[in-house]
């Protein structure tokens, strides 16, 4: 246990997975769990263990809570509703912030997934808090999205049209003591129980038909393919930073502020600089966009 | 900077734990806060799977001896060594006792949030 | 100036629900005590009574008030320590020896064991000769605040609303004089609400268990009498007394127009105050009884029914012997020096005191109509609001202190670099291994209590199963067990 949570401290720093333990995933199946706050998602994962657990399943989960952008820290508090499994040596829980990353996500969470996978662990539950169009990046990691609401929370057609609704594999109206809804959907209640069973049983259902019908490599090959275009992004990323901290990238930028030059010039001819494109290209439009302005 | 808050034993009053955990995260720190009711077992074994650099222990029951010196216990023999600290309701005489057990400081009541975050910045 | 409209002991009961008030009897001064072993708090009982004292209030330890017995594993380092170890009828007759129950009035600080507790207590009175008519006290028994601000709670609320209804249904008829609920906002006060807060939480709860003894089929007129509450005493002076005053304005409406209440003692809220616990400092303790002295004194000038005052080392400790006696000096001072207790509600018709009362209704009112647009207390309380709301308020509190926007004597401002050693109560190490021999040995000679056990598997009102499980020595540990196999668990959800 140890080994493994300080390995997730260095893949949530930045360090990439060791080569080895990538050909040793794809055997579990990983479950985002997602949905506003306040649904109850931890309480439904704390039941979720209890029954993957009697069922002598090995479950881990990955909760993501949310980086002030202001102060920098957070507040994980998701682990307390499912402490009492801390002991169970079958069950692993690790708290993550998203340190700003946007999407739901943490950057390192693709890591973190394939490590937990790679250690054996038959079921990932990755939770995020999902509210509209903007944190859906679970969809990317998951092989089976749960979307969970509850009643109440006004027009279920609503949500429908976030982009939430369009990643849900399986909807599930939590807190269902509270009040019925005509919703499509498992009904469960984290604090009765009642309904646990049968998400249980989805997520299962859900695992099964992906494996028969080919889906499922279908989508881990598309997680795939976002993994490594967000890898490339960051190092993108930083290569741009890096070459921005370089006295000549200084200079062109200094420029831009005093409006000698406009920022689509710099980034073209920092661009250039960087990755060697070549200058004439595809820049037509940028430079008629120019021309245009310095007219009006 | 990863911290864990921990209430052990019966003693419900969370007050004091909540408010140095949200002050915690305000000076940017990861807080992971595990409630009320925990064991010495399930601290440890949330610091072991969380890694955190430091276990605040809030008491105000007085059963901080028997509870804290038990975390001790277990944290060495899994061989963490995490910054532990404490708060709440202890003794003078107490805290001498829990400090050769380990604990670094024990921040009794009066003590101001910015203490405790000089305190970890400079000791973890 | 004109005379307020209000009248003490006429409806709404703002100025006091007594015409008299203080005039024709004194509140009763009531020291929160307990610790220990039976025979220990036995002999602080003895003590404060000796002293002056005119009723008991009964401070128990952790693992009895979360039905663990004493030799339980869940109790350890924990037995004794924050108020007295009870798990069988032997210890609560042990802590009542010498104190007959016709002649004193106990309050029992206990909550999700409460039908146990009192159970215990009518067995008590029963050895004693005490007939359970000639009785009185109060049970806290308030779950609700439990769940957010206190943590001593056991079942889920569908189960602890039914123990709570028990107790009420069966005291109306048996026991005439005891007062089944305690509604309190002195905790969650303390766990930083603001006095607006307190008066509409207390109040949400006190509607909440009104609510459910109704439902149960009892009248409303036949139980609210004998329902009480239980409030803060903080430092702004004039907010304080206010707030009381609003409480019972407030209280009086909700009874007679919500419930249709009829009976005029249905409509009065009477309540026990305690000094706040969370003004009290470590540091130069000595200020603390001037603290506790103006809480006091808000407290009566507020019209309370019944007081505790800290002593100045309970920031620290359970109080010694000698800061024990002080606190409660400070109230016979008050009571027969000052001359406030000549008139009732002596602040009526101040500008400032009627203006705060208008205020803290108002902003109380805001409170309750939004718990009643989420669908009640306890709907309130399980979205996590109620906690939030509290908590955060503490950390904003905390805030303030820090940047000293507020001023706490002796922390943040005018600090000694000397502090006092102080003497503090200590706990007798020996308490636990005895208390684990002590149990045995009760279990062997007692024999086997399955048949009776087997009698809390009812639907029905469980007073007299408990009361009979109680007679024969079952413990508080082994009557909890069977009820938490019954009800279930609570687990704790909230978060900031």
């Amino acid at each position: 246990m140890s080994e493994l949570s300080k390995l997730i401290s260095r893949l949530e720093s930045g360090a990439p997975l060791p080569a080895e333990l990538y050909a040793k995933t794809g055997r579990a199946h990983i479950v985002g769990i997602t949905g506003p706050p306040g649904v109850g998602k931890s309480s439904l994962i704390d039941r979720l263990i209890e029954q993957y657990r009697r069922a002598k399943r090995k479950v881990s989960v990955v909760a993501v809570d949310p980086t002030s952008p202001i102060t920098g820290g957070a507040l994980l508090g998701d682990r307390l509703r499912m402490q009492r499994h801390s002991e169970d040596d079958g069950v692993f829980i690790r708290s993550l912030a998203t340190r700003n990353h946007r999407g739901g996500l943490t950057d390192s969470t693709p890591a973190i997934v394939h490590a937990l996978d790679a250690a054996g662990f038959d079921v990932v539950i990755v939770e995020t808090v999902g509210t509209g169009q903007d944190e859906v990046e679970v969809a990317d990691v998951a092989d089976t999205v749960v979307v969970v609401l509850m009643p109440e929370m006004g027009d279920a057609i609503q949500r429908a049209k976030s982009g939430l609704m369009e990643i849900a594999d399986i909807l599930v109206i939590n807190k269902s003591d509270l009040g019925a809804t005509k919703a499509e959907a498992i009904h469960t209640s984290a604090k009765t129980g009642d309904g646990v069973a049968a998400l249980m049983s989805a997520i299962a259902a859900h695992h099964n038909s992906l494996v028969k019908s080919g889906a499922l490599a279908k989508r881990r090959a598309r997680a795939a393919r976002a993994e490594v275009i967000r890898l490339l992004q960051a190092r993108g990323a930083a290569t741009i930073m890096r070459a921005l901290g370089q006295p000549a990238a200084e200079a062109v930028l200094a420029k831009v502020a005093a409006r000698e030059i406009d920022p689509y010039d710099a980034s073209e001819h920092l661009s250039a600089k960087i990755f060697g494109d070549a200058k004439r290209s595809s820049h037509g439009s940028t430079r008629s966009r120019r021309q245009t302005r310095r007219r009006g | 900077m990863k911290v864990l808050i921990a209430k052990a034993g019966l003693d419900g009053h969370e007050r004091g734990a909540l408010v140095v955990a949200m002050g915690l995260r305000d000076a940017g720190m990861e807080v992971v806060y595990t409630g009320i009711r925990n064991t010495p077992e399930q601290i440890v074994a949330s610091a072991i799977q969380e890694d955190v650099d430091a276990i605040g222990l809030s008491s105000l029951s007085g059963g901080h001896m028997a509870q804290f010196s038990r975390v001790m216990e277990l944290l060495k023999k899994n061989k963490l060594t995490p910054l532990v600290f404490a708060g709440g309701i202890i003794p003078d005489e107490d805290v001498k006792k829990l400090q050769k057990l380990g604990i670094r400081e024990v921040f009794g009541p009066g003590s101001s949030i910015a203490s405790i975050v000089e305190f970890l910045k400079k000791n973890v | 100036m004109s005379a307020p409209v209000e009248q003490p002991g006429k409806f709404p009961f703002t100025r006091g629900i007594h015409s008299g008030m203080y005039r024709d009897r004194l509140w009763t001064m009531r020291q929160y005590a307990g610790f220990g072993d039976a025979r220990e708090t036995n002999n602080r009982f003895r003590y404060l009574l000796d002293h002056g004292q005119t009723g008991l209030s009964m401070a128990f330890d952790l693992p009895t008030q979360i039905g663990y017995d004493s030799d339980d594993a869940m109790a350890l380092g924990e037995v004794g320590r924050v108020g007295v170890a009870i798990s069988s009828l032997a210890d609560m007759g042990q802590v009542f020896a010498g104190i007959p129950l016709d002649k004193v009035s106990t309050s029992m600080t206990i909550n999700a064991t409460a039908s146990i507790l009192l159970a215990l207590y009518l067995a008590v009175a029963e050895k004693q000769g005490v007939p359970w008519s000639k009785v009185s006290g109060t049970v806290q028994n308030d779950i609700l605040k439990e769940y957010i601000a206190r943590g001593t709670y056991i079942f889920p609320p569908g189960p602890s609303l039914r123990l709570i209804a028990d107790i009420v249904e069966f005291c109306a008829k048996e026991v005439p004089g005891w007062n089944t609920i305690s509604v309190g906002g002195y905790h969650m006060r303390e766990a930083g609400c603001t006095a607006a807060q307190e008066i509409a939480f207390t109040l949400a709860d006190g509607i909440t268990y009104v609510q459910t003894c109704v439902e149960r089929g009892l009248n409303v007129d036949d139980f609210a009498p004998r329902i009480a509450f239980f409030f803060n005493c903080h430092m702004n002076f004039f907010e304080e007394v206010a707030k009381f005053r609003a409480a019972r304005r407030l209280w009086a409406h909700i009874m007679r127009d919500r419930f249709g209440a009829k009976n005029e003692r249905s409509m009065m809220l009477r309540f026990h105050t305690q000094t706040a616990g969370s003004s009290l400092t470590a540091q130069q303790a000595d200020n603390n009884v001037v603290r506790t002295t103006l809480e006091a004194l808000a407290a009566v000038l507020g019209g309370t029914q019944s007081l505790h005052t800290n002593a100045k080392d309970e920031a620290i400790a359970l109080p010694s012997e000698e800061s024990a006696l002080l606190a409660l000096r400070t109230q016979q001072i008050i009571a027969h020096e000052s001359g406030v207790t000549a008139e009732p509600d002596p602040l009526g018709g101040s500008y400032y005191v009627e203006a705060q009362t208008d205020r803290l209704e108002r902003e109380a009112r805001e409170y309750l109509s939004k718990i009643d647009n989420m669908g009640g207390m306890l709907k309130a309380i399980e979205s996590g609001y109620v906690y939030k709301e509290i908590y955060r308020s503490a950390y904003e509190h905390q805030k303030a202190v820090e940047k000293k926007d507020r001023i706490v004597v002796g922390v943040n401002e005018f600090v000694s670099s000397k502090q006092p050693k102080l003497k503090t109560q200590k706990i007798d190490p020996k308490l636990e291994p005895r208390r684990r021999k002590e149990l045995a040995a009760l279990r062997k000679k007692r024999g086997n209590v399955d048949k009776y056990l087997a009698m809390l598997r009812t639907s029905g009102n469980l007073m007299p199963a408990i009361i009979e499980c109680v007679r024969h020595y079952a413990t508080v540990g082994e009557i909890s067990k069977v009820l938490r196999k019954e009800f279930g668990e609570y687990r704790a959800t909230h978060s900031i």
